[in-house]
């Protein structure tokens, strides 16, 4: 169970996400994902390893955006794989793992339970994460489709 | 400690009195909205306040209405569109969904207001307290409105 503290900075950082893909992508509602996609992809980070979503649902998303030439649907799979890998989600997992009891744990365990300790916290943050990139993005889509414009509500 | 517990609830409490005529106009606004009717207007506002009541986190809230308003933005555009409007339709130039998220939005700045003058106090637990008196206001007016329409 994720602490309020630990979901409110996935509820920011999902809405975040959200908000610049929608800051660069304003007049092109045609090449957004369907929330059918949406919803997919929040089936699979609910059943499966984030992991397991990157590898077969979100590349394969992005590659067929690229092969179809949608330049914002493969921006947004980008922006899903680059925050998974490397962006403002893992640097969120980082920081959890380098406070002070996950140091004395490291300094135990050594590098490769760091990483499995890393696998666990993305585990178990991701589905929520998810979600709130599922619901910040369908809001959005409402205030697009309205002509009015959302915010990180 | 058990003193200084009392004393934040009791904040809190004040602040929901404050804020009834709000939510009394909520309410009224909800049940234009939503209308009576069982399937419809009842059943969205049970889900919503079942929501707020048990939701285990304060965001689950802004989800759950995101989602909802979410579930109307299909951007197909059927004849019958604009009576399936509930959480989308604009009030004022706003979509009734995001008049009810910044009523989230204004608890959950109270609850961090508290919580500088209660540090024990989780800020987020605070804001779930509020949200539950906030839908008990919205949903007593709404029930209100109901019984005076049916009248």
């Amino acid at each position: 169970m994720l602490t309020p503290q630990e979901d409110a900075v996935l509820y920011r950082l999902a809405c975040r996400l959200v908000e610049r893909f929608f800051d660069g992508y304003r007049g092109q509602i045609r090449y957004l994902p369907a929330t059918s996609q949406m919803y997919s992809f929040l089936a699979y980070a609910r059943n499966y390893s984030p992991e397991r979503v990157m590898d077969e649902f979100v590349r394969q998303q992005r590659l067929r955006a690229e092969k179809s030439g949608k330049a914002s649907l493969r921006a947004w799979y980008g922006a899903l794989e680059q925050d998974f890998r490397h962006g403002q989600l893992a640097k969120f997992v980082e920081s959890q793992l380098s406070s002070a009891s996950e140091s004395m744990f490291r300094a135990e365990n050594g590098p490769e339970q760091d990483r499995d300790k890393r696998k666990q916290l993305m585990a178990r943050y991701y589905p929520i994460y998810a979600r709130h990139i599922v619901s910040h993005y369908l809001y959005r889509l409402a205030c697009f489709e309205m002509g009015l414009s959302g915010g990180e509500n | 400690m058990l003193a200084r517990q009392i004393d934040v609830y009791a904040e809190m409490d004040r602040f929901l009195d404050e804020q009834w005529p709000k939510s009394r106009g909520r309410g009224e606004m909800l049940y234009e909205v939503f209308g009576g009717r069982e399937s419809t207007g009842m059943s969205q506002m049970r889900n919503l306040q079942n929501i707020v009541v048990t939701a285990p986190r304060f965001y689950d809230i802004a989800d759950y209405i995101k989602n909802q308003m979410g579930k109307e933005a299909e951007p197909d555009t059927r004849p019958d569109r604009k009576s399936t409007r509930y959480w989308t339709r604009t009030i004022n130039g706003a979509l009734l969904g995001t008049l009810l998220l910044n009523d989230l939005d204004a608890l959950l700045d109270k609850a961090h207001e508290l919580a500088e003058s209660y540090p024990e106090s989780d800020p987020y637990n605070l804001a779930l307290y509020l949200a539950r008196g906030w839908i008990r206001q919205i949903m007593a007016e709404y029930l209100y409105q109901r019984a005076l329409q049916e009248e």
